[in-house]
């Protein structure tokens, strides 16, 4: 029997992810994870600068500072099944980036 | 009720005995010699930035149950977390030799010996203080002892000093000459106003005292009173210092003139006064920075770290303690001038505020860790200008400084 | 895990888990969460495998050179706890651990032993 393949999440943080046909999205900024059954599995990985705005839109003053760059709020959240990460330095989606369902902003 | 008086009234003593130390004595002091009292504005600019750290540092305590150590590492991940450790480490540990070599100098005032023959002794001292003494001992005791620093506020008054001169000080104003000195000199004060390991010191405080939103007044209230206590002790060294010494040119660049502060003002006591003074306020900054460095360690790693740490944490905690006074004291040994040690280090303090004040912000903005209790424009003005202030006049002012001396 | 009622249903494994304080069974701080592995599989998403606590784990997220260096000189491998042990995140990662076993408590024991325990008044 094989050893498990492993990756650890600090070393997923901030890798580029590009899509099936090598065009950019973003680093991954964070994983989703859910409980099913006994088990604890990733669900999504958040990238992307809107991963980023996550982080700092939680804060007043992360957003005003953003606004100030003007930079376009864009971002996507990957399912686990449309992420390859046999390369765990270079993850891609098994998709094109049309495919993906992107993350805008949020008024909270 | 009686006891929340006391836990207050404690909490601004305690402020008061880590306010005035020998970074804002010195710079204070020199501050008065050379400009009389045209640096005012700088200790007022100083004490009003540090009353709002520390009240933020308070209130991220209450808020969130989270030390600001222990948050930063949480909100930014550890690889960031290692840059202001590392970097605010370094200045923590400066300030402990420049308060080491502080109490050496007291002794060397009221004995006549060389300050570097008592750099050991007085590390020995205050690393058994910690080592044996429970917090609340050192506490209460250090800060009823601190109270002895009200001699500079008495000597500030015997010299009737002009109160017109003094407002003229509080406005920020440019120097007729000798701009370099007087902004290094200025950056400096804010060095020495703004300590880090004060504000990392009293989130600790707030934690152990299991405080919660509803002492957020009284953590309003103790913050603005402490810092603005030992804000107008320092004023008062400078007022003395203009008052005595820049009108008789003498301008404290060698440590041996620093009691002239108080002898030229309180007479036949002063000398003692200022030994004293000096000494006691070094010794109660000596044990909160060893103390300090050691929490922050704990809480970045995540060890247990309250204060009275006895049992199984205890052997990591006390070599903390034990190593940095150690090594600070071989600092002083080395016969490095304490003075320009301080004055240096409290620039170098200044100018890496922002390791750590920007992290802060981010923090004090942050609802998940603030709720409602997030920090108003005005905070955010109000720091964001100090630092900024500090890190472009330290940028700029101390090489300058450095290569004219 | 089985995680009590009022535990949380998902997790953002960067904000929620990463770098936060862990405690032991008896709800003593332990230390912190320095790494999380997951175990990857065809067919399955990834799972929470160990939490990883120690100094090599911490130096390898610095720079993995600097972690592999660590790592020869400690000769020894990263501390892990099965996912398995979590009994509950909140604002702390709760763990049915002892803390005696944890990396910092064999530094801890290690200094004590011989340094600490010669100071005199111990």
């Amino acid at each position: 029997m094989t050893a498990p393949r492993e990756v650890r999440v600090a070393e997923l943080i901030s890798r580029v992810v590009t899509d099936s046909h090598g065009e950019r999205l973003g680093r991954i900024e964070e994983l989703r994870a859910e409980a099913h059954g006994d088990e604890w599995t990733v669900t999504c990985y958040m990238v992307g600068l809107y991963a980023v705005f996550e982080r700092l839109s939680a804060n007043g003053l992360g957003r005003s500072i953003l606004r100030i760059f003007g930079r376009r709020q864009i971002g996507y959240e990957i399912p686990w099944d449309l992420m390859d990460l046999s390369d765990p330095a270079n993850p891609r989606t098994t998709c094109a980036i049309a495919e993906l369902k992107p993350f805008r902003e949020s008024a909270t | 009720m009686l006891k929340k008086f006391f836990q207050v009234a404690l909490g601004i003593v305690t402020s008061v005995g880590g306010f005035l130390e020998i970074g804002s004595i010195a710079t204070a002091a020199q501050a008065g010699a050379a400009f009389r009292f045209e640096l005012g504005w700088a200790v007022a600019l100083g004490t009003i930035c540090l009353i709002f750290l520390v009240e933020m540092s308070g209130r991220l305590a209450a808020v969130s149950k989270r030390t600001i150590a222990g948050a930063m590492r949480e909100r930014f991940g550890f690889t960031f977390f290692v840059v202001p450790l590392i970097g605010i480490g370094i200045v923590t540990f400066l300030t402990l030799a420049s308060e080491i070599g502080g109490m050496a100098l007291a002794l060397q005032y009221a004995t006549g010996v060389r300050f570097q023959l008592w750099a050991l002794p007085v590390a020995f001292v205050a690393w058994l203080l910690l080592w044996k003494a429970t917090f609340g001992v050192i506490e209460k005791g250090v800060s009823l002892l601190g109270l002895v620093t009200l001699c500079f506020l008495v000597a500030a008054v015997k010299q009737h000093p002009s109160v017109t001169l003094i407002a003229h000080g509080l406005i920020p104003s440019i120097p007729a000459s000798d701009a370099t000195h007087y902004w290094f000199i200025a950056v400096s004060i804010l060095g020495a106003s703004i300590t880090p390991y004060l504000f990392l010191f009293y989130s600790s405080g707030a934690i152990e005292d299991k405080w919660s939103v509803k002492d957020l007044p009284v953590n309003r209230f103790v913050a603005a009173s402490g810092m603005t206590f030992g804000g107008g002790l320092s004023l008062a060294v400078l007022i003395v210092a203009g008052a005595v010494l820049f009108p008789r040119g003498i301008s404290l660049d060698r440590a041996e003139q620093l009691p002239l502060v108080l002898s030229l003002s309180l007479g036949r006591w002063g000398v003692a006064l200022f030994a004293a003074s000096l000494g006691i306020a070094c010794l109660g900054a000596t044990l909160e920075i060893g103390l300090a460095l050691a929490y922050q360690l704990a809480q970045g790693f995540g060890w247990r770290w309250s204060q009275d740490l006895k049992g199984s944490e205890a052997s990591r905690f006390t070599m903390v303690y034990t190593v940095a006074i150690l090594l600070a004291a071989l600092l002083i040994l080395t016969g490095i001038d304490p003075l320009k040690l301080t004055v240096l280090t409290m620039a170098f303090t200044a100018a890496s505020l922002p390791l750590v004040i920007v992290p802060f912000l981010f923090l004090m903005n942050d609802k998940r860790y603030l709720k409602e209790h997030t920090n108003g424009w005005f905070s955010n003005a109000v720091v964001i200008f100090s630092i900024v202030l500090a890190f472009v006049l330290a940028v700029v002012s101390i090489p300058l400084e450095l290569a004219g001396s | 895990m089985t995680m009590g009622e009022y535990s949380p249903t998902t997790l953002d494994l960067v904000r929620d888990v990463l770098d936060t304080q862990m405690l032991d069974e008896l709800r003593d701080p332990m230390g912190r969460v320095d790494g999380l592995v997951l175990e990857l599989r065809d067919g399955a998403p990834p799972r929470l495998a160990f939490i990883e606590m120690g100094g090599v784990v911490l130096a390898r997220r610095i720079h993995p050179r600097l972690g592999a260096w660590l790592a020869r000189v400690r000769g020894v491998t990263p501390f892990r706890i099965p996912w398995e042990r979590v009994r509950n995140v909140g604002l702390d990662v709760e763990v049915d651990i002892c803390r005696d076993d944890t990396p910092a408590m064999t530094i801890e024991c290690w200094l004590r032993d011989h340094i600490v325990r010669h100071i005199p008044g111990s």
